[in-house]
């Protein structure tokens, strides 16, 4: 759906047509259902909130600036509603998510540099590191998709999980270095021979 | 090797801005240089997307959960709507969900605009074109005797088409008395003579007569719609712009003979059944062209190839399917 369309189809839900929203979550459910699943890690609670998401979308409807694509905002919506149910799940106090000091970075482009001989596939990287986060414990995967989906501070995730920001900052850092471990093991984005073992006159593209 | 070990430690710090400058060039550089931690790179960069867009379906039940939520909730804040519930999409939803990107002039917009308002409303306040915060639709644009703020779609969508002062529009149904009132006014109105009002100095200069506009500027970027032969141009326009909810522009249209019509945003199944469509409007230059079936609007610029037809659904339909 290109932004034009997705802001046609806003104009008439704001104008007391409904049904059209129902295009929007089409095209939108499987983001916010992904994310609230990573967020909250079982199926029902990530059903509870992208349902609840997808209405508070529908009620803010008026609220959304358009300079932003649609699927932007409505992550950022579904991470909150997450970050509601996480919170009552017995942690603290208010929180929302913000863009703010402390937002991570997109790292710079290196995807020519990374794959010369063309054997990547983002695709292929999306699922290992799925892959990777499932096997990292619950509170390490935790704090990383919280960063990852973006705009939350230390601070905020703190308050998401009960911990002080710098515990945050630590935990990230550990959960990034134990994905990367499990990332380089062989058979995960790498061939099934070792790869930071092998000799250094490996070539290619990571192919092995 | 121990030393993509520590690249490795400085990628993980990397998301957090925590690296020097040094630190950053040299994990770029060996990233160039290492196929492994290149790859590696690659998958903390996919990240973000990985997390965000997941393979798990999710359960076909959701949609439903949704929009039944939401339909209670209208609903209960607009009781007239409880008598349409429909989920069926007419056909050219899809057309109007797919085009119709236009650019406008920017005018002088809430002079001529308000003037035309309060003419063709008694008063009414030019507030309604307005952006406004809340959830109340916003562009509609009501006839003084409507409730700006009712949610509801039919009597608004009536409002809607009777505001299209064109003289087809006028076939007889319920509409007909409010759009008899409209044009009136609305041609009482001088065309202002400001030299920002709308009208480019180069579409001026160029004449009206029979300039043609090639068929990709009739074509819509998506493909959805076939392209056709513009009918010959008529008549310059200016084209006001009004800011929405969203900071995109829409406008009202007018041609020099004090025409005018509102793009809004639903096709309208009533009686009359006038086709109109939302529109997200960028600057450009437009002109009016009718051809029998109504207005037509194309863009001069060649760049985007939209169109707008107020006419009937009939017309709509005959003119996006030649032949």
């Amino acid at each position: 759906m290109t932004r034009e369309q997705e802001h046609a189809l806003i104009r008439r839900v704001l104008d007391g047509d409904p049904d059209q929203f129902q295009d929007l979550v089409r095209a939108n459910e499987r983001g916010v259902y992904n994310l609230a699943l990573r967020m909250l890690g079982n199926e029902q609670d990530a059903l509870d909130a992208s349902q609840e998401a997808f209405f508070r979308a529908w009620k803010n409807l008026a609220s959304f600036r358009g300079d932003s694509r649609f699927s932007v905002w409505l992550y950022r919506l579904a991470g909150n509603v997450c970050l509601d149910m996480l919170r009552r799940a017995g942690r603290r106090s208010e929180s929302s998510l913000t863009a703010e000091d402390g937002e991570e970075l997109p790292l710079p482009d290196r995807s020519r540099a990374a794959d010369p001989h063309g054997m990547l596939e983002q695709k292929e990287l999306r699922a290992a590191v799925r892959a990777g986060l499932d096997a990292l414990e619950p509170e390490f995967r935790q704090v990383l998709v919280l960063r990852e989906i973006g705009g939350l501070s230390y601070e905020e995730i703190g308050q998401a999980t009960g911990l002080e920001a710098g515990t945050v900052k630590s935990r990230i850092f550990r959960a990034r270095r134990k994905l990367a471990a499990h990332l380089t093991a062989p058979g995960n984005i790498f061939g099934p021979e070792p790869s930071y073992t092998a000799s250094a006159s490996k070539k290619g593209g990571g192919q092995k | 090797m121990r030393e993509c070990e520590y690249f490795q430690e400085l990628l993980c710090r990397l998301p957090d801005g925590d690296l020097s400058a040094e630190e950053s060039a040299a994990l770029l550089e060996h990233v160039d240089s290492c196929p492994d931690c290149a790859r590696l790179y690659a998958a903390f960069s996919s990240m973000g997307g990985a997390i965000r867009s997941g393979q798990a379906e999710p359960p076909a039940e959701l949609e439903d959960i949704v929009m039944d939520r939401i339909w209670a909730e209208h609903v209960k804040n607009a009781p007239q709507a409880a008598k349409k519930k429909p989920r069926f999409r007419p056909w050219f939803a899809q057309l109007a969900a797919a085009c119709f990107v236009l650019a406008v002039a920017v005018g002088a917009v809430t002079g001529i605009f308000g003037a035309r308002n309060r003419a063709a409303s008694g008063g009414a306040e030019t507030a309604d074109y307005l952006p406004q915060a809340q959830n109340d639709t916003v562009y509609a644009r009501v006839p003084a005797e409507a409730d700006p703020a009712e949610n509801a779609a039919p009597p608004q969508s009536q409002s809607r088409s009777a505001s299209f002062a064109l003289p087809e529009a006028d076939t007889g149904d319920e509409a007909a008395p409010e759009a008899a009132s409209q044009p009136a006014p609305a041609q009482e109105q001088p065309v202002p003579a400001e030299p920002g009002s709308g009208v480019e100095d180069n579409a001026a200069a160029e004449d009206a007569a029979s300039e043609e506009v090639t068929a990709e500027d009739a074509a819509m970027a998506d493909g959805i719609m076939t392209v056709m032969e513009p009918p010959a141009l008529a008549e310059e326009v200016q084209i006001m712009t009004v800011y929405d909810p969203f900071g995109q522009i829409m406008g009202v249209i007018t041609d020099t003979a004090g025409l005018q019509a509102l793009l809004t945003g639903e096709p309208w199944q009533g009686e009359t059944a006038d086709a109109v469509c939302s529109v997200t409007l960028e600057d450009g230059t437009y002109r009016l062209a009718e051809d029998g079936s109504g207005a037509l609007l194309w863009r001069r610029d060649g760049e985007e190839g939209f169109f707008l037809s107020p006419g009937t659904l009939a017309d709509f339909e005959a003119l996006i399917q030649p032949g």
